[in-house]
């Protein structure tokens, strides 16, 4: 006689992604751009594979209505939303589980006066996997030196003007930059390549 | 006066850099998402193309994708001994379901 391995994912049960694509809630062109996103938003998150539990959970609180999408905003502007916050939520419980970045301000004469607040600048392991995120995505674009410049200057908190300014692209050159950006982005958001 | 300078934490801007690329993606026509998966050989028309990897079905791989759905037995036997024999009934409650059983069958309406 012979056993079968039950297999680990039972295909019979419909993944957010399709009960959202059959309620028409998106279409598949929308899951694509959604999946591109999760891809980005999970950037520098440690597990392998984060950014398809993200995009499951986004999708699984727009079903179960424990987030309201507000009348006219798009669906994929609104999970985008979800994504990022996603994002915050976690570092947001990793330094509270960490537990050691808090602030203390003493007072110079009464003790129980001292303040002890969260410390709002990132540990030293964030900023480290920040900037470890910066140099993997200056990689993609790392045979076009007009995305580079752009992506320096995002970082910077530049509005699209100033970059252009600071890089002295004209603004068809500009244009076409970003355009290539933008394929570059969709390209890596289709695949599901380790970083 | 000297010019104030002014530093980015790298989260910061790591933010805002996947901020304005998320901003890419969700600008994109659909014109520019199917030429991105032609660019990758991809066919949006197949449900199982590689591009619905983690949204249709799972990106990661499964242990029965890789492994023969069909084992001997013997290899199932090591799970035996942790997990412990199912319970056997006692003696006197096999009886009386036996019992029952004949009852059960001599109850039968006649055909």
């Amino acid at each position: 006689m012979k056993h079968q391995i039950p297999p680990l994912v039972d295909k019979r049960v419909l993944r957010p992604a399709q009960t959202a694509l059959a309620l028409a809630l998106v279409d598949q062109m929308d899951l694509l751009r959604i999946k591109a996103i999760a891809r980005i938003y999970a950037r520098g998150l440690p597990q392998d594979g984060a950014w398809e539990d993200m995009l499951q959970e986004a999708l699984t609180r727009v079903l179960t209505g424990s987030r309201r999408r507000p009348e006219g905003v798009a669906m994929v502007v609104f999970v985008a939303g979800i994504l990022r916050s996603l994002r915050a939520d976690y570092w947001r419980r990793a330094k509270r589980e960490s537990g050691d970045e808090r602030l203390r301000i003493d007072h110079q004469r009464d003790e129980s006066l001292a303040l002890e607040l969260a410390d709002p600048t990132p540990g030293p392991e964030r900023a480290l996997s920040a900037r470890q995120e910066i140099n993997l995505i200056k990689l993609l674009f790392s045979d076009d030196r007009a995305v580079l410049k752009i992506i320096d200057g995002l970082g910077d908190g530049l509005t699209a003007e100033q970059i252009r300014l600071s890089t002295r692209l004209s603004k068809t050159g500009y244009d076409s930059a970003r355009r290539r950006m933008r394929r570059r982005v969709l390209r890596e958001g289709m695949t599901c390549e380790p970083r | 006066m000297r010019t104030k300078i002014k530093r980015i934490p790298p989260d910061t801007a790591l933010m805002r850099i996947m901020d304005a690329l998320a901003q890419e993606a969700i600008e994109a026509s659909d014109e520019e998402v199917t030429e991105a998966a032609a660019d990758l050989r991809m066919d949006l028309n197949s449900r199982e193309s590689a591009a619905f990897a983690g949204l249709t079905y799972s990106a990661r791989p499964q242990m029965s994708e890789f492994f023969s759905v069909e084992v001997p037995k013997s290899l199932q036997a090591p799970t035996e001994g942790i997990a412990g024999k199912p319970p056997a009934q006692p003696a006197d409650r096999q009886r009386r379901s036996k019992r029952l059983r004949i009852a059960i069958e001599r109850k039968r309406p006649e055909k």
